[in-house]
């Protein structure tokens, strides 16, 4: 069980006219998503609120029975679950914009964060980046699916930031990047979207979160990304875990807590 | 004498003699020779320079590319018949000599980038592109046991289990160690070791774990009575995953 504290925001930006940004924070299922739509007229818009809708609706619909066992990458059902939910979303996504004309070619990035019993599950498609800071470093949880990122370091061919090699929407099929750890106490995630990561740098998004709890971090990152142009919308969410609770099996151990517990009561 | 004809679909919007000696420039802003008012075209987005007899497309580090013949280019040495294109537009080079001029049409300003389009450039151009460092089935590390068994483990799986439950990937026998006693996850920039629970922590170069650490080549991990050495065959390459977060940001918008 892990006890999480948090907080997200949504913001416009100061040049876009419409947010094409969706956030999601769930703590009753432990479950954060940073969607950004793209795509013309409202469509980006209408890929976003699909992405975290149906990513949602598909978590909610109960577990499956724990058949874990054989599953890909050794994962937990959760990370297996949360991989399904988004390829659900990616199917809503790319048959409502083949169903209408107006959505031809609509998209969505998705961050998500997820936690299982005690570990989280950070999964990504695009480049809305999921940080993780613990310890005094920051580092990233997501793989940027951008031309950017996909070439070498060196390789610089005309600025293309902005150009996505993976999108949940554009084709019938998509595959997500994830990644599952430990989570310890104190710990803190940030899933952004790319209006807030242009403008604020993963140090700077690691100072404001750990001097700030997540609600007071959130406004302050989306306020210096304001400052600084705010060219694109703006969003948030931040995670502070606040303890994680272990399942102990082993009898001896399980006893030790228990009797440590009584005398914590009295 | 050399000529480009911008086009719009299938409206021509404007033919440009391409002298030589001298240079022509692509762009949204008004003082270029070519203005393409669209958003998906960058300020200065691109120019054409005469050398010698020839000509030389060279993109402006515009923010969406420039594609000649559907494939992204930095510059490229026109011949006859190359299509530049640019965000919606087309850009026709021709050598040859053409006398029916084509009225210019009106913009729609209205526009919406074809993006399905435009990837299907992107990806035709992709063919260079390597592919992410680590992949599911890929597996760059490795643990070699140095005591308290025997060979070799490839870490394929994302999440690696390490204690004493039967279903964990390396079981390690003893009173204090955990059911789950530490995990080795797969992240986009290397491998983690976490201290995952029970009394006894991990260990890594005799240092003990209490939340988790990267592993570096030729760490050398013990829990209990087990101790393993971690490999990892591209040591160079760890951590460059992640130095491309932050982006370069461009003002052409």
């Amino acid at each position: 069980m892990v006890i999480v504290e948090s907080a997200g925001i949504s913001d416009v930006g100061k040049k876009r006219q419409s947010n094409e940004d969706r956030i999601l924070v769930d703590d009753a299922r432990g479950l954060y998503l940073v969607a950004d739509g793209m795509g013309g007229h409202r469509a980006g818009e209408v890929a976003s609120t699909l992405v975290v809708q149906s990513i949602c609706d598909f978590l909610a619909k109960g577990q499956d029975p724990d058949n874990h066992t054989g599953l890909p990458g050794n994962l937990s059902s959760q990370a297996h679950r949360l991989l399904a939910g988004i390829e659900w979303s990616n199917r809503v996504v790319h048959q409502t914009a083949t169903e209408h004309d107006d959505y031809r070619g609509m998209g969505s990035t998705v961050a998500a964060v997820y936690f299982s019993e005690d570990t989280v599950i950070a999964a990504n498609v695009g480049d809305s980046p999921i940080f993780l800071v613990r310890n005094g470093t920051i580092n990233l949880l997501s793989v940027p699916h951008t031309l950017q990122a996909a070439l070498p370091a060196d390789a610089q061919v005309p600025s293309m930031g902005n150009i996505l090699t993976r999108a949940v929407g554009p084709k019938s099929l998509v595959e997500a990047d994830i990644c599952e750890l430990n989570c310890f106490k104190d710990d803190q995630l940030v899933i952004c979207s790319d209006g807030l990561s242009t403008k604020v740098a993963p140090r700077e998004i690691m100072s404001l979160t750990t001097a700030h709890p997540p609600g007071s971090a959130c406004r302050a990152m989306v306020q210096l990304a304001n400052e600084r142009g705010g060219d694109d919308n703006i969003s948030a969410v931040v995670l502070r875990v606040a303890g994680v609770r272990r399942q102990h099996r082993s009898v001896f151990i399980k006893w030790v807590y228990q009797v440590r517990q009584r005398l914590a009561a009295n | 004498m050399p000529n480009i004809t911008l086009k719009f679909k299938d409206n021509v919007l404007g033919r440009y003699l391409v002298d030589k000696g001298k240079s022509l420039t692509i762009g949204r802003r008004k003082d270029n020779d070519i203005v393409i008012e669209n958003l998906a075209v960058s300020g200065h987005h691109a120019k054409i320079d005469s050398v010698g007899d020839a000509f030389v497309l060279v993109d402006l580090q515009s923010k969406n590319g420039s594609f000649v013949n559907e494939r992204l280019v930095n510059s490229h040495w026109l011949k006859n018949g190359d299509i530049v294109s640019i965000g919606k537009h087309f850009l026709v080079f021709s050598t040859e000599e053409d006398a029916a001029a084509g009225t210019p049409a009106e913009i729609d300003k209205t526009m919406v980038m074809d993006t399905s389009n435009y990837r299907l450039m992107v990806q035709k151009s992709a063919p260079v592109v390597p592919k992410p460092l680590l992949r599911h089935d890929d597996a760059s590390g490795y643990l070699e046991y140095l005591s308290g068994g025997q060979g070799q483990l490839d870490l394929f799986s994302k999440l690696i289990k390490i204690g004493k439950a039967p279903t964990s990937e390396i079981v390690v026998k003893g009173l204090l160690v955990g059911w789950t006693a530490a995990t080795i996850s797969q992240r986009p920039d290397g491998y983690y070791l976490s201290y995952a629970g029970g009394i006894c922590k991990p260990r890594v170069n005799d240092q003990p774990i209490k939340k988790s650490v990267m592993l570096r080549d030729l760490d050398i991990i013990a829990i209990g009575s087990v101790k393993l050495q971690f490999f990892n065959r591209s040591a160079a390459s760890s951590g460059s995953a992640g130095a491309a977060v932050g982006r370069a940001d461009d003002a052409s918008a």
